[in-house]
């Protein structure tokens, strides 16, 4: 895996328990980032590790390194009318479908 | 593509949801009950549809924030587009033919096909239209793809849900951006990037 490929630097990377928001991009063609989370504020549960990004690894493109992150969404946030307070969703977000939390 | 033309797609999808049920072939008509969840045909056989009422029904009344409006319209415009019946997708092995030559039609072979008249409309190309076409034709001179696979990737390839939703020309620049990233000429993240960052220009005008 070549890490020289990395476009980011360290010191911008999530950490645990930041608040962020899935990014409202364009998915034409591929994408494994789910509609249902875009806009939807959750939580870094765990940095993962560094791979290649589905948009450029689907088309065998020898692109970026990003890191991989677990987010944790409330489902009441993602489901209007969701009944349980406590229940929450996990789910897998490279670095480029992230952004800080505003609110 | 301009925000006046979503809106009409999204018009558009709106009336495609309202009158499905009206397309539907006359031996299949629906009955509704009740519940709304579930369908009765005319011979008695009842069954339930999904309807992800949840996502888009009754949101006024509740407070919560999340997903957007924007995206709650989106969902159910997807779903505006899926078949309005949802044909079982275990086939007859013993005798596939007739289904399985259905799904390999090329859409674009619309002759022989049933469809209503359509108003025949004398319509000058917008500028992105005109756009479209130079960047396809250089495309063409530059070697990237030839006449044949273009008409191969904006007829063909696109399946019959693009090919019968978009307009003209927007299979065309779609078709083009396949190509560009089928062959490794962008990346399909970059071009996802960039077309996130000039949108979020022209919404800033």
């Amino acid at each position: 895996m070549k890490k020289s490929k990395t476009s980011l630097e360290k010191g911008t990377l999530f950490k645990v328990g930041d608040k962020v928001c899935v990014r409202d991009m364009p998915y034409m063609f591929y994408t494994r980032s789910q509609l249902y989370t875009r806009g939807v504020v959750g939580t870094i549960a765990a940095l993962t590790y560094e791979d290649l990004i589905p948009e450029e690894e689907a088309f065998n493109f020898d692109g970026r390194i990003e890191q991989y992150y677990i987010v944790r969404f409330r489902q009441k946030d993602l489901w209007p009318g969701y009944p349980f307070d406590n229940d929450t969703l996990q789910t897998e977000c490279p670095h480029r479908w992230l952004e800080p939390a505003t609110s | 593509m301009s925000s006046l033309h979503f809106r009409l797609l999204l018009s558009v999808g709106r009336r495609t949801v309202q009158s499905r049920w009206l397309l539907l072939p006359s031996h299949q008509t629906l009955r509704r009950e009740d519940s709304a969840t579930a369908f009765i045909n005319a011979k008695g056989a009842r069954w339930e549809v999904s309807t992800n009422h949840h996502l888009t029904t009754d949101l006024k009344k509740e407070q919560t924030q999340m997903p957007s409006q924007d995206l709650r319209e989106q969902l159910e415009l997807i779903r505006s587009i899926q078949p309005a019946v949802h044909v079982p997708q275990n086939w007859n092995y013993q005798n596939t033919g007739p289904m399985y030559k259905a799904y390999m039609h090329p859409p674009h072979d619309v002759g022989g096909q049933v469809d209503v008249p359509i108003y025949y409309e004398e319509k000058e190309e917008e500028e992105w239209e005109l756009n479209t076409y130079v960047t396809c034709e250089v495309l063409g001179w530059r070697g990237a793809w030839t006449a044949e696979e273009r008409r191969r990737r904006a007829d063909n390839d696109l399946g019959y849900t693009l090919y019968l939703g978009m307009p003209y020309y927007a299979r065309w620049i779609w078709a083009a951006a396949k190509m560009l990233v089928d062959k490794k000429h962008i990346s399909l993240a970059e071009l996802q990037e960039k077309i996130a960052e000039v949108k979020s220009r022209y919404e800033k005008k």
